[in-house]
């Protein structure tokens, strides 16, 4: 270090006497702030090496050069450069070397399974000072293997312990990224997008991005890399030096000439140790290629673990421009590695989940492995394929993610390069997964229907289940796309909205059986009670303010709950009451809880700003496009043109009055239409409506939202009801914003005021009367509009699924007609009371009424009296009577007879036989608390059945 | 002259047909008020002109049919129809409400958006005005379709 003689480091030395003696981080966030702002970067850096390197300093919570575990304080914006790093590498040769002794000992010990032996070695190390990433990282191997492997807790938890040891919490946002790279559960994109979602700045940012990577693609990126692992320890840099050696680069290559050869020869042999990974790999068989990708940075200075992520990261990866920046080292290996490959057919169409190390072997290779070759290949062909339609879809099965690792230019020349037209609706959809693009979408809908039209019969399932015959991704995608949105758009085959959601409950019903899923079939059957809803319905759906509560749940269902899913059940002990959520910063975050809230947050923003079935539609066509300004305008012109008024009018000065309320009016309608009735966002800054958490009360909401998500997530073992918990709590959100445009309505009409006319030296007698009687009339016209206007605003009745319970009735009815053509019973409606069903769970009440119809139906008198009686009871239970009667010639006793029988009978199988009576389905219900006092009474040739109905979603 | 009108707002379609009407020019004129019976009438055969409005509904709200889609971009859907099946030249009047229009999720105003229609769909005969109704005394998008009928 320099002499402490200069002006300069005279300060610095007063600084590091008020530095002894701190112990809390933000006392040395503090100083080092102001070392930076008040002293040269010479000064400053000199001041921080005296804080890392000296040992008077060794309880500052500042990162060291050598540690014994990590600091949540790092000193970062140190001018250091390349030779300041080499320097300090070797001068510390000795105490690197004796660190390097330790973790070779350590592969040994792993390559043995002595794991308890590494843990003896890591605390040694950890005595040594000699804590880094790169330790942290081998422990998590370590872990990586016992949790796959089965009686090992007691191992597993001592390691747990030992990286706990490390104080890993300090260094939060790393220890999750690791964390998160190497869990199966979570999807790996996924992972990447948080970390590039991140501030891109910082040693947090450039350690996470070189896990993914493990390679840097500028001289800059690769400096960057360098200091941010040098400031968390000096092993972590020299070990990041050397690994990038081997890319053999002109300017790393000099800097490695540079370092002591015994440093050399060390990291050589920590490098070329022979590990069996195949052995670690255990779990899943089925993707272990995709596994080892994910977690060989844990392993990265390893050669073949290095080589391996070489090869698969240049290709599997989101980043289309990496190519023309590729090494050509890194160009050598993946030419090497893909030697065998020359065509599709070199490709496996099946995943074998095998690892192939040096070279692509078709044999063993894997999804991931599949889909760097097919990457490989049309980057060496330049997106060109001849004749190999159905090699490449067959392939889509094999390989995983090309939608999003396909440039789209690659694409493009597909497309042009064949006159398959099922491989051209496979290179769309890749188009779409990779970017939202409107002309795509249209070529892509029109394509569908063409090939739909031509051959399969105008039906869209039987192109789904074709493409199931050579690509089951394919399919998978296909069934997630045709959604109810895009089948309704699909306007040659789609005649009106409510086909749309019979292509959709077929295909959902198909998918169903073939994946053996009762929840999609739960979603099929709903849809088709939604159909005969719509069928039954007795009006055209007209609210102001209104979310299309179907639409919602099916974009729910389709976009968050199988990511919320796999949070949920990421995770053994759910914490439900005890969570304490930041909502201002939940990007970039890999914390469960803070996942979720992101889902959250995505969920409601979809409910406002959602352009087909959102708040935003609702506020674009039913409010603000002609009717706000048709219902705030409408009755001026008639008071204008009545006769009684005409003389008035025919005053300039009353008559400029009059056009000056009406310009002022149709101002602050411009106002509010143009700026203040929208979702607030960049280009309506003054939106009343805001999709994000802005006030303590959204926050609270939201934090309760997540509560009885997770709760019913815990209680059932399902998302199940998650979209219509998420729905009911999206309308609580957003009702303090109602509230504010109903207050800037109120604040609009004061502002407009009344309208008067000082009529003093104009008019006289009659004709003051006349203006008094015009100006009443004028402003009770106001009056209304705003209070029609107001009532816009409010929570529609309507705000989730809701069935009033005699359309739901007599949408069974009709039902059950259409599969019983004989069925023409006398139906009595015994009720005034109109009952809302809502939340949804109305199709529990279907299902019950439909077993209940259809047995009157089938073993009744068909042309008989059906009597229908449903009455509200307290304790939200519905009570349903029905009454049916027997055919003439059946006996009431065998009848009642058969009837118990049903009723005793077991009703395990209640969800999977269909058929028989359905009788034990209505047992079922009730165990499950659906409906409850199910009782059967067979009066006088009549069967009288009732149960109560348990309202769970009351609004 | 066959004059296709797109618009599901009776107010709005009323104000057009009186100008149309009112014009020197005469056209027989055909109205549809959603996407799907819009696409229906141009795949039996192309008008001369269309007057485009922007919201559309996917279909016509019939009692007991279900409830159609909100398209805010179903305009859009006969621009990209246009695209793969009349020349560049075809005369569209695009009338909004909107001050702006969204495209492939960006929002483009009035003025932009003719440039970006022609670029992004290759349709260099497309003119867009804004519509307001006569409390605004706005008579520019009368003048523009003026223009447009003229033509």
């Amino acid at each position: 270090m320099k002499p402490m003689n200069t002006k300069g480091m005279k300060k610095i030395r007063n600084y590091l006497r008020g530095s002894i003696a701190i112990t809390e981080q933000y006392e040395v966030r503090k100083i080092l702030a102001k070392v930076k702002k008040e002293c040269t970067p010479v000064e400053h850096k000199t001041f921080v090496e005296f804080l890392r390197g000296d040992a008077l300093f060794k309880n500052v919570p500042l990162s060291k050069n050598f540690m014994s575990g990590f600091t949540g304080v790092v000193a970062e914006d140190v001018d250091y450069k390349l030779g300041d790093i080499l320097k300090k590498i070797n001068n510390n040769e000795s105490k690197i070397l004796i660190v390097m002794q330790s973790y070779i000992e350590l592969v040994h010990c792993i390559l043995k399974f002595d794991f308890e032996k590494c843990l003896e070695i890591g605390v040694a190390i950890k005595n040594k000072n000699g804590v880094s990433l790169c330790l942290l990282r081998m422990f998590y191997f370590i872990r990586y293997y016992l949790d796959q492997m089965e009686e090992m807790e007691c191992l597993l938890s001592k390691v747990d312990g030992f990286i706990r040891d490390l104080t890993v919490v300090s260094i939060g946002y790393v220890d999750d990224v690791i964390k998160e790279l190497i869990n199966p559960r979570v999807d790996y994109f996924n992972v990447v997008k948080t970390i590039e979602a991140s501030d891109k700045a910082g040693f947090k940012y450039y350690i996470a991005s070189d896990f993914v990577s493990s390679l840097f693609r500028s001289e800059e990126e690769f400096m960057e890399k360098l200091k941010s692992y040098h400031s968390v320890s000096l092993i972590d840099a020299y070990i990041y030096l050397m690994s990038m050696g081997r890319l053999k680069v002109g300017f790393i290559d000099s800097a490695i000439e540079k370092i002591n050869k015994p440093l050399v020869s060390a990291f050589k042999t920590l490098s070329e140790l022979e590990v069996d990974f195949e052995k670690y790999m255990i779990e899943d068989e089925d993707k272990r290629d995709l596994d080892f990708f994910r977690i060989c940075f844990l392993f990265i200075e390893n050669n073949v673990a290095w080589n391996y992520k070489l090869v698969h990261s240049s290709l599997y990866c989101m980043n289309n421009s990496v190519m023309p920046q590729r090494f050509s080292f890194e160009f050598d290996c993946i030419e090497k590695y893909f030697k065998d490959v020359g065509s599709l057919r070199d490709i496996s169409v099946g995943n074998n989940g095998g690892l192939s190390w040096g070279k692509y072997c078709r044999k063993k290779s894997g999804c991931l492995e599949n889909s760097s070759a097919l990457l490989y290949l049309l980057e060496r062909n330049d997106g060109q394929l001849k004749d190999e339609a159905e090699d490449f879809m067959r392939l889509m099965s094999s390989t995983s993610e090309i939608g999003v690792i396909t440039p789209r230019s690659y694409l493009e020349r597909l497309l042009s390069s064949t006159e398959n037209k099922e491989l051209k609706i496979v290179i769309y959809c890749l188009m779409l997964i990779k970017e939202d693009n409107q002309i795509v979408d249209y070529d892509l809908r029109e394509l569908l229907q063409e090939v739909v039209r031509e051959n399969y019969e105008s039906n869209v399932l039987s192109l789904v289940k074709k493409v199931r015959s050579v690509s089951e991704s394919v399919s998978d995608h296909l069934v997630q796309m045709l959604d109810e949105i895009f089948l309704n758009k699909l306007y040659d085959l789609v005649d009106i909205p409510n086909k749309a959601l019979e292509e959709r409950a077929k295909i959902l019903e198909w998918y169903g059986e073939v994946n053996n899923s009762s929840e999609i079939r739960e979603r099929a059957k709903n849809i088709r009670v939604d159909i005969q809803i719509n069928k039954e319905k007795g009006y055209i759906d007209d609210s102001r303010i209104y979310v299309d509560p179907n639409k919602m749940i099916h974009w729910v269902n389709d976009n968050i709950i199988k990511d919320f899913t796999l949070l949920l059940e990421s995770e053994a002990d759910l914490n439900i009451l005890t969570h304490d959520i930041n909502w201002n910063s939940l990007k970039g975050s890999f914390s469960l809880y803070d996942q979720i809230g992101i889902l959250i947050l995505q969920v409601y923003r979809e409910f406002c700003e959602n352009n087909l079935f959102g708040i935003a539609s609702y506020l674009g066509r039913r409010i603000r496009h002609g009717t706000l300004r048709g219902t705030a305008l409408k009755g001026y012109d008639e008071i204008r043109n009545d006769i009684r008024y005409e003389t008035l009018f025919e005053d300039k000065s009353f008559l400029h009055c009059y056009e000056q309320y009406m310009a002022d009016y149709s101002s602050i309608l411009r106002d509010l239409i143009n700026d203040k009735i929208h979702i607030k966002n960049k280009r309506k800054p003054k939106g009343l409506i805001s999709y994000s958490l802005d006030s303590a009360n959204k926050k609270s909401i939201a934090s309760y939202m997540m509560v009885e998500i997770i709760s019913s997530y815990a209680k059932i073992g399902s998302a199940m009801k998650a979209p219509y918990i998420m729905l009911d709590y999206c309308w609580r959100l957003i009702k303090d914003d109602l509230e504010s445009v109903k207050k800037e309505l109120m604040l609009s009409k004061k502002e407009l005021g009344l309208f008067s006319f000082d009529s003093n030296g104009t008019f006289y007698g009659k004709q003051r009367n006349l203006i008094k009687e015009l100006c009443k009339e004028m402003n009770a016209n106001t009056e209304e509009r705003f209070r029609i206007m107001t009532s816009w605003f409010s929570k529609p009745s309507f705000v989730s699924p809701t069935a009033e319970l005699k359309m739901l009735f007599k949408a069974v009815i009709a039902e059950v007609k259409e599969i019983n053509t004989d069925f023409d019973p006398e139906v009595n409606i015994e009720t005034s009371e109109s009952i809302l069903i809502e939340g949804g769970t109305y199709f529990v009440i279907y299902d019950s009424l439909y077993v209940v119809i259809m047995n009157a139906a089938k073993y009744g008198n068909s042309s008989g009296v059906l009597n229908f009686r449903p009455k509200l009871k307290g304790d939200g239970l519905i009570y349903i009577e029905i009454e049916s009667e027997i055919k003439e010639q059946d006996d009431v006793g065998f009848i009642e007879k058969r009837i118990k029988k049903f009723l005793d009978k077991s009703c395990e199988d209640a969800h999977v036989v269909e058929g028989e009576s359905g009788i034990s389905k209505l047992r079922r219900l009730e165990q499950e608390g659906h409906i409850n006092g199910l009782d059967y009474q067979f009066p006088e040739g009549r069967v009288l059945t009732s149960f109560n109905y348990v309202l769970e979603h009351t609004l | 002259m066959k004059l296709l009108i797109l618009e599901d707002d009776e107010f709005k379609a009323e104000d057009i047909v009186a100008l149309i009407q009112g014009s020197d020019e005469k056209y027989d004129i055909e109205r549809h008020g959603n996407v799907r019976d819009a696409i229906c009438s141009l795949k039996e055969g192309l008008p001369d002109k269309i007057v485009l409005d922007m919201s559309l509904p996917s279909h016509s709200p019939v009692m007991g049919d279900g409830t159609p889609l909100s398209l805010p971009t179903g305009g859009l859907e006969i621009i990209l129809f246009l695209r793969r099946n009349s020349s560049p030249g075809f005369p569209v009047i695009i009338l909004t409400q909107y001050p702006d229009i969204e495209i492939n999720g960006e929002y483009y105003s009035i003025e932009e958006s003719e440039k970006k229609i022609s670029d992004y769909f290759g349709l260099n005969n497309v003119s867009v005005a804004h519509y307001l109704s006569d409390e605004y005394h706005d008579s520019n998008w009368r003048n523009e379709m003026k223009k447009f009928l003229r033509n």
